[in-house]
């Protein structure tokens, strides 16, 4: 019987032979539009690819220099990509840059890329701070003021009050993505805290816990951070943990694995991280990438214009491109 | 029937042995944990991701190996992509159809057109065309090594012997645990995708062929042989024609598991649709997430009437009525048709699909999942709601099996899982299962929370313990009443199938919104999954028993009733057990998803140990995972086959690791056959 094997051969030919049709013909759409103009002397040209990680800060970042740099000539790929997955990306050159990067996640990649293969270069900081902290919704707060400190947390009230069936007669702090820089189960044990952390395992699980915690008026203890779309969403309060001691900042520097560590967070200064293929590759966009740097309310107004507004990324980075060309005047020097 | 004598003898050895290994281990041993030994495959892997990320881009292994075949598998699905841009929208849905009707008939096709059309009105036409590329490089490549391996494998036994192992692991170890190292090889984008979906669903091709071809009755070999046939001649004119059900099987499996691959490779940059699942996870925008597992569920229903080929029946009829006069005419006016709606389409905006046409369900879904939020969680009469379910199943189910099982010492557990299997299936299986667990033992690497990949096993353990046996108890009612009912059953197939290719990371919100973060969400998610084998094993096994024997049955007097628990049931145990045996491999093939809402254990260790560059650790946790399946896939087959039944005399004669993870299409096509 010959159709079985003319109908595998089919399925592998259909694959074939569309490659070679398709070979002959551009793609429609590819996602991209060049804008030439601009005027003035041609300084940029080419093209190059931005990573785009999963939250709207990164997104942000890329979509106004994308505006910025297809305004002056050149064509500008954002690329969405995982923030682990896009090392290796920038370590061949297949992506040119990731404009936020929070350095406390990455530290071995760090390590690895920027310092000892030097395949990737540290780009400075992109303006935005990074907070990692504890935080109970407002309600939690108000009815117990006492929690918005770590000392509240020490009695067996609090544990009681925070306690759900995963943790029993343990108070549960939740944990998201596990991939994020956290010392919480370390600072738990050093402050003898009633304590114990459940992974959410994603960022996604995390911020439902959170909704769930709004609509059900529950306590809720978690490992949060800004900027995130959700601190507009829900009214969040930090919970005061012990300040930085040079302990802890010796701690964090070994990513906190000799379990000492009992402060709080450290402040992210979100950093940049450029290919070094793109120096020798067009040396004017590693400058302007290099140069660029705005500020929290900056970025902070394009994700307002993205989520409250309604407007596209690319949209939204336009408008403030708009408004605000003193700020960015200055990286294309 | 064994005699109490022999009976008394198959506990009694084991037992002893057994008894006597755990006195012996208790003396020199306190410890929950072994520390003896570390087979240090954790740092090993370190050292290795080391050399490669310090080397990759100079190295003459990637310059000349791996950059170009990345380049390749790139260019391919590139290539593919433009192709379905160039024929525009009305050509991609001309030529679906004219394509399934040659291969499956009309109304398989009318199917598949309207499948494609909807996809188009999700508003997802972009992403999809990107998955759909790569869909087929990926399914083209798994066919071109699956199929001469399947060969390879049914003609020599010891072949299949050696990579059965290999292939076990290849189909029930976490992608995410090869996804991560494959971009350090093949970099980011559609390569890496390409080739961690070939690698999940090459085994399923591999072993779907050589069973195809095994299952060729011997004597029409020999009659092949004795009319002087080559080897050559009887595998091309004999083997290969009578396994063509299995082997379009082999299709179609590869389709659907291939599928399963396409959320996480949009991780590495691959895009498509599974960018669309993410994007709406990011802003806990459930409809976004479920308009692009419905278009998913689309493309699989459009790839699956490509290629499921005719019902046995309508093949027969076509192939009579088809002269060469009208294959001729078919073929012209399918071509023209194609090439008159490309030049439609060209004229018609350009080819993208018009945004008038508008099936989204966003606004629905967002709805239903808030209205479900507010009003099941708490307060529903008797049963209180989703949230005292959920904390009943931590504290009533989940703590006690957990406390239990990582209380225990690693030789309790070890001689305890031993006895078991040698008592209920055998030395061999017994011996399986201690090398399985024993290798677990020597993974030392810092679990994610700490703990050690022992005690995270064990934790994993416990959950898919529960999840089996909450699916078995859901999916089997179902199940009878789905071998009972023909109605039934085919109004609850397409639910079953959609609850197999929708991604699980479109429902992980709702479940979680629902259930509290924590382990159950994890087990609903797995339940989810895993229900639809049970369900379909359970149904298979009632409605194989044979009319007559059920008829002699009722002649003699016997109640439905009788008819169901004396005869229907015993007779379809076996199929049953074949249905638990499918449900823990499903179950531990969604421990990482479970992990990412809460599961904990190894599922988040794999998470974590991948998305930290800590690769020893992700690979530890996943080699763990393996060792579950080996130690419950071996169990228990053995059970399904010790059982007598139909299922398991007649036709299912196919071991159960053919059919495995994924789809459960051979049921469907056993069931039409």
């Amino acid at each position: 019987m010959k159709r079985s094997r003319r109908l595998i051969l089919g399925t592998v030919v259909l694959a074939f032979a569309l490659s070679a049709c398709g070979s002959s013909s551009k793609p429609s759409s590819s996602g991209t539009t060049t804008t030439t103009g601009g005027g003035g002397a041609k300084k940029f040209s080419g093209s190059i690819t931005l990573a785009v990680n999963p939250w709207d800060g990164s997104a942000a970042n890329a979509a106004v220099a994308k505006v910025i740099l297809e305004k002056q000539g050149m064509t500008v790929k954002t690329k969405d990509i995982d923030e682990n997955a896009v090392w290796a990306a920038l370590d061949s050159g297949t992506i040119d840059a990731n404009l936020e990067v929070w350095p406390s996640g990455h530290a071995k990649d760090i390590e690895t890329y920027i310092t000892t293969k030097k395949s990737v270069i540290d780009g400075g900081l992109i303006g935005p701070t990074g907070h990692i902290g504890w935080f109970i919704p407002k309600f939690v707060a108000d009815a117990h003021p006492e929690y918005k400190t770590w000392d509240g947390l020490k009695t067996a009230a609090a544990a009681k009050y925070f306690a759900t069936a995963e943790t029993g007669d343990k108070g549960q702090f939740l944990l998201g993505d596990p991939s994020y820089v956290s010392y919480d189960a370390d600072i738990i044990k050093n402050l003898n805290l009633p304590f114990k952390v459940v992974t959410g395992g994603g960022e996604a699980a995390l911020i439902t816990g959170i909704d769930t915690a709004f609509k059900d008026q529950k306590p809720l203890l978690f490992y949060f951070y800004t900027p995130q779309w959700a601190n507009a969403k829900y009214d969040l309060v930090t919970v005061k943990l012990p300040d930085i001691t040079p302990a802890c900042t010796a701690s964090a520097a070994g990513q906190g694995k000799d379990g000492k560590y009992s402060c709080d967070y450290p402040t992210d200064h979100l950093m940049k991280a450029i290919s070094a293929k793109l120096q020798s590759k067009n040396a004017n966009a590693f400058s302007f990438l290099e140069k660029m740097k705005w500020t929290d309310n900056d970025q902070n107004t394009v994700t307002k214009y993205k989520n409250e507004d309604g407007m596209t990324i690319d949209a939204a980075a336009q408008k403030w491109v708009d408004a605000n060309p003193t700020v960015w005047q200055a990286w294309l020097s | 029937m064994t005699s109490p004598r022999s009976l008394l003898v198959r506990l009694a050895v084991p037992t002893a042995v057994i008894a006597a290994f755990a006195v012996l281990l208790a003396g020199v041993w306190g410890n929950p944990i072994a520390t003896w030994w570390n087979f240090r495959i954790g740092p090993w892997i370190d050292s290795v991701e080391e050399w490669i990320i310090l080397h990759r881009g100079n190295h003459w292994l990637f310059r000349w190996g791996f950059e170009p075949i990345a380049r390749w598998l790139h260019n391919l699905v590139q290539w593919d992509l433009n192709a379905l841009h160039f024929i525009t929208w009305p050509g991609l849905i001309t030529l679906v159809v004219v394509v399934a009707a040659r291969v499956s008939g009309i109304r398989a096709a009318l199917t598949a057109g309207v499948a494609v059309f909807v996809i188009g009105g999700l508003g997802v036409w972009e992403p999809a065309m990107v998955t759909v590329a790569l869909m087929l490089v990926s399914v083209a490549i798994v066919l071109a090594l699956g199929l001469p391996l399947g060969i390879l494998s049914a003609r020599r036994p010891a072949f299949e012997r050696r990579t059965r192992v290999v292939l076990d692991a290849m189909q029930v170890m976490p992608a995410f645990c090869y996804l991560l190292p494959c971009v350090l090889l093949f970099d980011i984008g559609y390569p890496p995708a390409v080739v961690a979906t070939v690698i999940f669903a090459l085994p399923a091709a591999i072993r779907l062929t050589s069973h195809g071809l095994r299952g060729v009755p011997d004597r029409l070999m020999e009659v092949g042989t004795a009319h002087g046939a080559t080897p050559r001649q009887s595998l091309l004119k004999i083997q290969l024609p009578v396994a063509r059900p299995a082997l379009l099987l082999g299709i179609n499996q590869t389709i659907n598991l291939a599928l399963g691959i396409v959320v996480i490779a949009a991780l590495v940059g691959a895009e498509g649709l599974g960018q669309e699942v993410l994007a709406g996870l990011q802003h806990l925008d459930v409809g976004q997430a479920f308009d692009a597992g419905l278009a998913i569920v689309a493309v699989a229903i459009v790839l699956d009437r490509l290629t499921a080929g005719r019902p046995l029946r309508a093949a027969r009829k076509f192939r009579r009525d088809r002269t060469p006069e009208r294959a001729r005419i078919e073929l012209l006016a399918g071509v023209g048709a194609v090439v008159i709606a490309i030049i439609v389409g060209k004229l018609w905006s350009s080819g993208a699909f018009p945004t008038s046409i508008d099936f989204s369900l966003h606004d629905p879904v967002n709805r239903l999942v808030a209205w479900c939020r507010d009003n099941l969680r708490n307060g529903v009469p008797i049963i209180g709601g989703t949230g005292s379910i959920s904390d009943f199943t931590v504290i009533h189910l989940l703590d006690p099996i957990r406390d239990f099982l990582t209380q225990r010492t690693w030789w309790e557990v070890i001689c305890g899982v031993t006895a078991l299997a040698w008592i209920t299936a055998g030395r061999r299986v017994a011996a399986a299962c201690a090398i399985a667990l024993l290798v677990v033992t020597g993974l030392h690497a810092d679990g994610s929370a700490g703990g050690s990949i022992w005690v995270d096993t064990m934790d994993t353990l416990s959950q898919v313990l529960v999840a089996v046996v909450i699916s078995m108890v859901i999916a089997l009612p179902i199940g009878i009443w789905a071998g009972i009912s023909e109605r039934f059953y085919a109004a609850i197939r397409p639910l079953l199938d959609a609850m197999q290719v929708m991604p699980a990371f479109v429902y992980l919100v709702p479940v979680i919104g629902l259930f509290s973060v924590g382990r159950v969400p994890g087990i609903i998610a797995s339940v989810v999954y895993a229900l639809p084998p049970g369900i379909r094993l359970t149904a298979l096994g009632i409605r194989e028993v044979p009319p007559e024997t059920i008829e002699a049955a009722r002649s003699s007097g016997a109640t439905k009733f009788q008819i169901l628990t004396k005869v229907q049931l015993p007779l379809a145990l076996r199929s049953i057990m074949l249905g638990l045996n499918q449900t823990i491999l499903m179950v531990l093939s969604v421990v990482v998803i479970a992990g990412l809402v809460g599961g904990g254990a190894l599922g988040v260790d794999v998470v974590y140990g991948l998305t930290k560059s800590e690769l020893g650790l992700g690979v530890e946790a996943g080699i763990a995972i393996v060792a579950l399946a080996v130690v419950l896939d071996r169990m228990t087959q053995a059970w399904a086959a010790g059982v007598r039944g139909v299922a398991g005399s007649t036709r299912l004669r196919t071991p159960p690791r053919v059919i495995r993870v994924g789809k459960t299409k051979l049921l469907d096509q056993l069931e039409t056959a």
